[in-house]
């Protein structure tokens, strides 16, 4: 027993608790700090089970692993990341880091155990985890061979799985499809270099979500020197709201451009077409007072009569004008129209002022009423109606215009379409555009201009094709509102 | 001689307003009005000439106008005299309320353009297209 006795003295003197077992699973020896771990009084353990020490858990099994160990014994490393749990007297299982090695004495074979308290250390991790728990970005750690380790709760919420189910699997599952063959490759040459750095820097960066969505993400990567081997921390911040921010500010800005090109052309136009009757009435009144003078009463009368004509039709401009920069500004309500009483109503305005022989054809296939913005849909039907009655041609015995319309549930659909002269290919680009007119027979170029604005405003969308001699169709989609 | 003078402008008003003006000068002849570029070109720039007149022609036209717009109308001038169409000799004046920059640039850019006038057209207006019309018939 000399050799017995030597055992005990190292494990007396030994900073850690050891004990060593026999191959039936006696304890021959313990050290007090052993005794102080698991509450046993000095003594106490000798001669009984080390199965004591086992919680009740693998107790059934733990004496055919621990006879496995003794016919393979191989020295069992510190640290190699299990986590093993052992019982004290009073009932509390407390986490343990086991060493193992296999020991000859005397001929025979025994065991000899470290037993390393790691109570603190688990806390500690514990505590950590809770603390990336409670972390706005997602974390995500993974060991050398990039096998999850550790997901927080805002990478489970991220990515749409289960703690469950990221845990043990490769980082891969996270990865888009189009990368995941390289990524290992990527894992490794980090694990080589480790130094924390941002992942893929200066590139549109995604990851994978459960339902096969790419979510822009930003990801810093932290490599960590871990009790259980080398590990990489990964911090992945989501730019999904980001980047929404960042295309609604884009498109807002291009919406202000294009407002801005807008009003530096108005401001051409009105500049233009708002000066020219002016520059005309001040021609007049300058002819007017030399008429005067010389006594042309005639002339003066005639010319004071063009510059009452012209001021009233540039006050009637100027409305116009207004009602096209003022579209958009007020919330109109809708109301149920029939939409054949109102466009009858409407032809009857207008051919009781221009006589002409235009046919009026409807081919009405829509539900009736229709939930309208009603003055809205007049501003629209009346220059479509009045521009097609206007550009007849005199070739052609009969003039036609077509109203042809049809709806589903969101979507009115009409149609105006003529046999008239036609708008030339080189002028049709500029049909919306505000004061351009097309030929003598245009108005002050400001009709279609309100058309266009008014259906955008409606979100609705206008379209036409014409030939010349042939005949122009309107085509409109106007959104329905729903009855009230 | 007298200068033999066409208008061209939309505006029936603005015509009006050109013709009363040029009539109170005695060096300007009969005044034609068109009310369009296409007519213009008809008139005195298709396969046969219309009118030879011994002065060269005065043109003043209007920039702004439905159809074919002064410019477009001028680069078609242009084009067509090349082919060796329309009179031998004309002076081209803008005549036009636009206070663009950019009209009077492009103007400048136009060779058969010898002058830009506001609208409307008075009394100065009238004896600075005299002198540079008489000025540039005076050099050729």
């Amino acid at each position: 027993m000399l050799q017995l006795d030597k055992y005990k003295l190292a494990l007396a003197i030994s900073p850690v608790p050891m004990l060593l077992v026999a191959r039936d699973g006696e304890i021959l020896l313990v050290n007090s700090l052993l005794d102080e771990l698991f509450c046993y009084s000095p003594g106490e353990l000798l001669g009984q089970s080390v199965d004591v020490l086992v919680p009740q858990s693998i107790r059934d099994h733990h004496p055919a692993l621990r006879h496995a160990y003794l016919r393979m014994p191989s020295k069992r490393q510190m640290g190699q990341g299990r986590d093993l749990t052992g019982i004290t007297k009073t009932g509390e299982v407390i986490p343990l880091e086991l060493g193992l090695d296999s020991v000859e004495i005397d001929g025979e074979s025994f065991a000899l155990v470290v037993a390393l308290d790691i109570r603190h250390r688990k806390q500690h991790e514990g505590r950590m985890n809770l603390a990336m728990d409670a972390a706005a970005s997602a974390m995500i750690m993974v060991d050398e061979t990039g096998t999850i380790i550790f997901v927080n709760k805002a990478a489970v919420s991220l990515f749409g799985y289960d703690e469950k189910d990221l845990l043990g699997n490769p980082i891969e599952c996270l990865v888009p499809k189009d990368i995941q063959r390289v990524h290992p490759v990527y894992i490794n040459s980090f694990m080589s270099s480790s130094e924390a750095r941002p992942m893929a820097k200066e590139q549109d960066l995604h990851a994978l979500h459960r339902d096969g969505r790419k979510i822009p993400v930003e990801i810093a990567l932290t490599p960590l020197d871990t009790p259980s081997g080398k590990m990489v921390m990964s911090t992945i911040i989501d730019l999904t709201e980001r980047v929404a921010a960042e295309r609604a500010v884009a498109a807002k800005s291009d919406e202000l451009a294009a407002a801005n090109s807008e009003l530096t052309q108005f401001a051409y136009s009105a500049s233009h077409d708002l000066k020219a009757p002016l520059s005309s009435i001040a021609g007049l009144l300058s002819l007017c007072i030399e008429d005067l003078d010389s006594g042309d009463l005639g002339h003066l009368r005639d010319n004071l009569y063009k510059c009452l004509n012209i001021s009233q039709r540039s006050a009637k401009k100027v409305e116009g004008v207004l009602e096209i920069a003022r579209v958009g500004r007020n919330d109109i309500p809708t109301e149920s129209v029939v939409f054949e009483e109102l466009i009858r109503e409407m032809w009857l305005d207008l051919t009781g002022i221009n006589k002409n022989n235009t046919q009026l054809r409807l081919v009405l296939k829509h539900a009736d009423p229709i939930e309208i913005q009603l003055n809205t849909l007049k501003v629209i039907m009346e220059n479509l109606l009045s521009n097609a009655s206007r550009y007849g041609d005199d070739n052609k015995s009969e003039h036609y215009i077509e109203i042809k319309t049809k709806s589903d549930h969101e979507t009115l659909y009409i149609s105006v379409a003529d046999n008239g002269v036609g708008i030339p290919k080189n002028k049709q680009h500029v049909v919306f555009d505000m004061f351009k007119r097309i030929d003598e027979k245009s108005g002050d170029g400001l009709g279609m201009a309100l058309v266009k604005k008014q259906i955008d405003r409606l979100g609705g969308a206008v379209a036409f094709s014409s030939e010349v001699g042939e005949g122009t169709d309107f085509r409109i989609e106007l959104p329905l509102m729903k009855g009230r | 001689m007298k200068i033999p003078v066409v208008v061209v402008d939309d505006q029936e008003v603005d015509r009006y307003l050109v013709k009363r003006r040029l009539q109170k000068n005695q060096n300007f002849g009969d005044l034609i009005e068109l009310s369009g570029g296409e007519k213009l070109l008809q008139k005195y720039f298709s396969e046969d000439p219309v009118g030879a007149d011994v002065e060269p022609l005065l043109v003043l036209m209007d920039i702004n106008m439905p159809g074919m717009d002064g410019f477009e109308t001028i680069e078609e001038i242009q084009r067509r005299m090349s082919e060796g169409k329309g009179p031998d000799s004309i002076v081209v004046m803008m005549i036009t309320s636009s206070g663009n920059l950019k009209d009077q640039e492009r103007a400048e850019k136009l060779s058969v353009v010898k002058g830009f006038i506001s609208k409307p057209l008075d009394e100065q207006g009238v004896q600075y297209i005299l002198d540079l019309y008489t000025g540039y018939v005076s050099r050729d």
